[in-house]
């Protein structure tokens, strides 16, 4: 199916392309927030990153899928951006995380319930938070995430493991 | 059967991940990205005819360069049976140059390096 739309583009029919535009622009979306976490930027990102992807569409082999290619793009634009910004959320250790959390319990007494999740998944680094996204949320497989994040299979069950750990302790501490 | 997946279901983390609030993006972001992306290529289109043209007109002006040189060094063979060592030269400059350029004007058109920003 999406290999007629890629051939349409690829021949000429720029409109063909507002397909991919449509099906992924949110899951791109929600991939990039999950390593950049601003909303500004990851809108940037998923911009960029389909226009790379058009531009490059010709360069598509197609021994992956058109998914697992362009999120690898959104993935490397993401962290391209987000060494730019020099975001801090790799180097938030755990201890600073509990500190904040305490400070906003104290703060912020009525918080709800999907206000919590948030807060809990925004204080992951940015790989646990990547790796989190696309296992649990978007339902891929191990051997996908390989493709698309280009960390080894054993880096990815590492970064799975801690992310679990860190989201306990976190939610534990709330 | 060992399932690599099975190691990590984890119902705890699925529901924490599933009552996050998915981000959408709104109608306007397709409407403005196509938009870019139609300039995009109108300019990638517009650029790309441009050097097509300039390739041909500068590929006629070394046709018609060479066809100079040619007759002239073919006319003083006729005449003196001899070619000055300018002549040569002028020649073999204006075939490396034409090759140069030419190629560059490829790299252009091929690799369409002019589209990035």
């Amino acid at each position: 199916m999406e290999d007629v739309y890629i051939d349409r583009v690829i021949s000429g029919d720029i409109e063909a392309f507002s397909y991919f535009i449509r099906t992924y622009k949110n899951m791109a979306f929600n991939i990039s927030y999950a390593i950049i976490k601003d909303e500004q930027y990851a809108e940037e990102v998923t911009q960029d990153a389909f226009m790379k992807a058009f531009n490059g569409l010709k360069k598509f082999n197609r021994t992956a899928t058109f998914k697992s290619w362009f999120y690898r793009i959104v993935v490397n634009e993401s962290f391209l951006r987000l060494r730019t910004l020099k975001i801090r959320h790799s180097i938030v250790s755990i201890e600073e995380q509990e500190d904040a959390i305490l400070e906003e319990q104290i703060e912020d007494a009525s918080e709800t319930h999907t206000e919590k999740i948030h807060e809990v998944l925004s204080l992951l680094d940015a790989k646990e938070s990547l790796a989190i996204e696309l296992f649990y949320l978007q339902e891929l497989s191990i051997n996908e995430i390989v493709v698309i994040t280009g960390w080894s299979k054993a880096n990815i069950k590492v970064i799975l493991h801690r992310a679990r750990k860190s989201i306990r302790q976190i939610w534990k501490n709330k | 059967m060992y399932n690599e997946e099975n190691e990590f279901k984890d119902d705890f983390i699925k529901g924490i991940a599933k009552n996050t609030d998915r981000k959408e993006l709104s109608e306007d972001f397709e409407i403005n990205l196509m938009n870019a992306i139609r300039l995009r290529s109108e300019f990638k289109n517009d650029i790309a005819s441009k050097l097509r043209k300039s390739l041909y007109y500068f590929l006629t002006a070394i046709v018609l360069v060479l066809a100079y040189i040619t007759i002239t060094i073919s006319s003083k063979l006729a005449v003196d049976n001899t070619v000055s060592l300018l002549s040569i030269i002028t020649l073999f400059i204006v075939i490396v140059i034409s090759i140069l350029i030419t190629s560059n004007y490829s790299r252009l058109l091929n690799k369409s390096i002019i589209y990035k920003e």
